[in-house]
């Protein structure tokens, strides 16, 4: 609709009521407002006319043949239903014009009664009638579809007079069913509160205010709960009079979220505080962002000599260029590194472990502990053992010497017995030598006490040597040993003589349980191929490729229960009833398996009862740095 | 292995330990000398002119390392074989004993094969210097 050019249409048979519009409408000014005006003499024609254009109003006469007033105008009115239809009437009858309007009429005229300014003034009266019906009409369309559910509510009652469909759904009701039912049955009673008590409160405070916003736990007409957020505002309304008028939005999800992440804020705060660590959030370049301390008494500097600072600022530079590798690291590989390192603080010399966890945004969270007791602890621990060893040595080797001489028979022959009595005697002095080596040896690699002196080693040469020591032994028990090789192995970087070590105590444990053979196993593993990403490709191309060296014995196999335990310090395997002449110290895994570990490698055993048992060890053909 | 004419001293608080080994050595042809410190060792390195001698290291008073600096730089005892004898196995002490001029180390408890071996590998290196 062009504004103020209006589109005119008469339906009328009558050729004088035709040129009485001729006329009017020719002395209606067109400065004020334009008007086409167009006439159907014939309904059919009217209709099939008013199908294909749009008019802004319609002049209706209602004499045709055969055909009731309701039926002409229901038939214009459903060709053209926005548009507003004017009847013409011959009488000035109020209860007929009446009747027009309810049948679907905007207005009537007394055809004896037209001249040009009232017309035009109907015109525009009827279009604007029209024009405000349809926007109530879209408005209350729009209520009804919105996405908040909405609700009426009567003041004087505080019954529901009016819910949207998406308030019905969301509270559960069918269509309708909520008219008239009281608003308390919309709240969720509390341990507080009953549904009536909130309600009222409510009530009072809009009878108050004429306003309510807040968030509220709902219910449902199948008795369960949710929770909106409602704001409530007062109209009037010509019908109910003073309304309450609600808008509700299902806050459930939110609130549930907000909940979880109260509860699990609290119960990480609590943690942190039972926690001795100390937490940092560092970004890419090493800036603390932000930090938590369980205990305060944890930190040696105040939040403000170190927040915004960044680690080269607050640590020695080696230690600042430990961390800084270590959290390129556990970005690249996305894991968690750890880093220990000692500060001397208020003159003593304290010991820390970080762990470094990769955040978002290229930033770290920096987990530290004090360790100074613990690495004080182990100190004592590894001077203890390492004096014990020391004092125990001297005595022994006293011990064996005295056995040797009497063995050597240097005091004189020795008969069956007493050659038997002495062989048990030198048999655990020896064992007995072997344990305090273990135990020095293990207590010094696992305080990093040894360092690996790596060489190339060729792998074929350390498995014969390795064997050779075992062969008379194998022999005596009739025990066949193979070494068996893949087709091609690099030379190994490594300390051969420590991996000798585990070879030997592997060997050593086979031989004990074996029954008739012994194999080792040497292959190479080429792993190039299963990293993807880029960024792994580089820490990862040099290291792929293992060595994997295997000794399988057809012993009794090892039960599930000990396997676990089974590289743990003094753990002996339950032997078989009438088996091995000697027992072992306990320790020979759990040092094979620190020498395993200080190479960068695995050791691990698979077995199977009464088959016999596998243990495996890989190592990388070149060692990391 | 010949034994005659070759001269061991013991240098060791242990008197146990030089007990056995003085038997051992006397039994297998040595002619042996002990000492119970290390200034008496010392002084018996200058009257005796042994060809080895064993020498703990951990001892009262001159500790192992300082007799056989002493030794060592002795031009009448330079030529002498110093084995020590230690209870601590280390690749450090190894490294000081090799500084000091030692000709080998053994560690307690030392098995009676192994110290036989390191004489008579001594015995033959005399020989032929």
């Amino acid at each position: 609709m062009t504004k103020g050019v209006y589109k005119v249409l008469l339906i009328d048979q009558n050729s004088s009521d035709i040129s009485l519009f001729q006329k009017v409408f020719s002395e209606i000014q067109p400065t004020t407002f334009n008007f086409i005006f167009k006439f159907e003499k014939n309904l059919k024609s009217s209709l099939t006319y008013l199908t294909q254009n749009k008019v802004d109003i319609i002049f209706l006469d209602l004499i045709f043949s055969n055909l009731t007033r309701l039926e002409i105008i229901r038939k214009v009115r459903e060709v053209a239903i926005e548009t507003p239809i004017i009847v013409l009437t011959q009488t000035d009858d109020e209860i007929l014009g009446h009747e027009l309007l309810q049948q679907g009429a905007q207005d009537y005229l007394v055809k004896t009664n037209i001249h040009s300014k009232m017309l035009s003034r109907t015109i525009l009266h009827s279009i604007e009638k029209n024009r405000l019906e349809e926007s109530l009409r879209l408005q209350s369309q729009i209520v009804t579809h919105m996405a908040e559910g909405v609700c009426f509510i009567r003041a004087r009652d505080a019954m529901v007079v009016y819910a949207n469909s998406t308030f019905e759904s969301m509270f559960g009701y069918f269509s309708g069913e909520l008219f008239n039912k009281p608003l308390s049955i919309l709240y969720a009673p509390s341990f507080e509160k009953s549904a009536q008590a909130q309600a009222q409160e409510t009530i009072r405070q809009l009878k108050k205010t004429g306003k309510w916003n807040g968030e509220v736990h709902h219910l449902k007409k199948d008795e369960s709960s949710f929770w909106c957020q409602a704001n409530i505002s007062t109209f009037e309304h010509p019908e109910y009079g003073l309304i309450w008028v609600g808008v509700f939005t299902d806050i459930t999800k939110r609130k549930m979220a907000e909940e979880t992440l109260i509860r699990t804020t609290s119960e990480l705060q609590a943690i942190f505080h039972a926690f001795p660590d100390l937490y940092f959030r560092l970004n890419e370049d090493g800036t603390i962002l932000d930090y938590h301390a369980g205990q305060s008494k944890n930190l040696f500097l105040s939040s403000k000599d170190f927040l915004g600072q960044r680690l080269q600022d607050i640590l020695p530079n080696k230690i600042e260029n430990q961390f800084k590798q270590m959290i390129s690291l556990a970005h690249q590989k996305k894991e968690m590194g750890s880093l220990e390192y000692s500060l001397n603080l208020q003159n003593e010399e304290n010991f820390f472990e970080a762990r470094i966890l990769p955040l978002l945004k290229d930033q770290v969270l920096v987990i530290v502990r004090n360790i100074t007791e613990r690495k004080k602890l182990e100190k004592i621990k590894d001077e203890f053992i390492s004096t014990v060893s020391h004092e125990l040595r001297t005595p022994l080797s006293i011990i064996k010497e005295a056995i040797n001489s009497l063995k050597d028979e240097l005091l004189g022959p020795l008969n069956t017995e007493q050659k038997e009595t002495v062989d048990i005697a030198n048999r655990n002095a020896y064992r007995l030598s072997r344990i305090i080596n273990d135990i020095l040896d293990l207590s010094k690699l696992q305080s990093g006490k040894i360092t690996i002196h790596p060489f190339a080693v060729n792998i074929a040469q350390l498995l014969k040597e390795a064997t050779q020591s075992f062969q008379t032994i194998a022999s005596n028990k009739h025990i066949q040993i193979d070494i068996e090789l893949s087709e091609v192995i690099p030379s190994l970087i490594c300390d051969g003589n420590l991996i000798e070590r585990v070879l030997g105590n592997l060997l050593d444990n086979a031989i004990r349980f074996s029954k008739s053979h012994i194999l080792i196993k040497a292959v190479l593993i080429q792993q190039g191929h299963r990293t993807l990403d880029k960024k792994n490709q580089k820490s990862n191309s040099n290291n792929s490729n293992f060595i994997q060296i295997s000794v399988i014995d057809d012993g009794p196999g090892i039960d599930k229960k000990e396997v676990e335990h089974l590289f743990e310090k003094f753990h002996q395997i339950h032997r078989p009833v009438g088996g091995a002449g000697y027992k072992g110290t306990g320790l020979g895994l759990a040092i094979s398996k620190e020498i395993i570990e200080l190479h960068q490698g695995k050791i691990w055993v698979e077995s199977t009862l009464r088959k016999g048992s596998q243990f495996h060890f890989s190592l990388p053909v070149t060692l990391g740095e | 292995m010949t034994t005659q004419h070759f001269k061991i001293l013991l240098i060791e608080d242990e008197e146990d330990l030089s007990k056995l080994l003085l038997l051992r050595f006397r039994k297998a042809g040595f002619e042996v000398e002990s000492a119970n410190n290390g200034k008496t060792g010392l002084e018996k390195a200058f009257s005796f002119h042994p060809d080895l001698i064993l020498l703990d290291v951990i001892m009262p008073g001159m500790d192992g390392w300082q007799v056989c600096e002493k030794i060592k730089r002795n031009p009448d005892l330079a030529q002498t074989h110093v084995v020590m004898v230690t209870a601590a196995p280390s690749a450090e002490l190894e490294e000081k004993a090799k500084s000091l001029g030692a000709d080998g180390i053994i560690f307690k408890p030392f098995e009676h094969q192994e110290l036989m071996n390191l004489v008579s590998k001594l015995i033959e290196k005399k020989k032929t210097s």
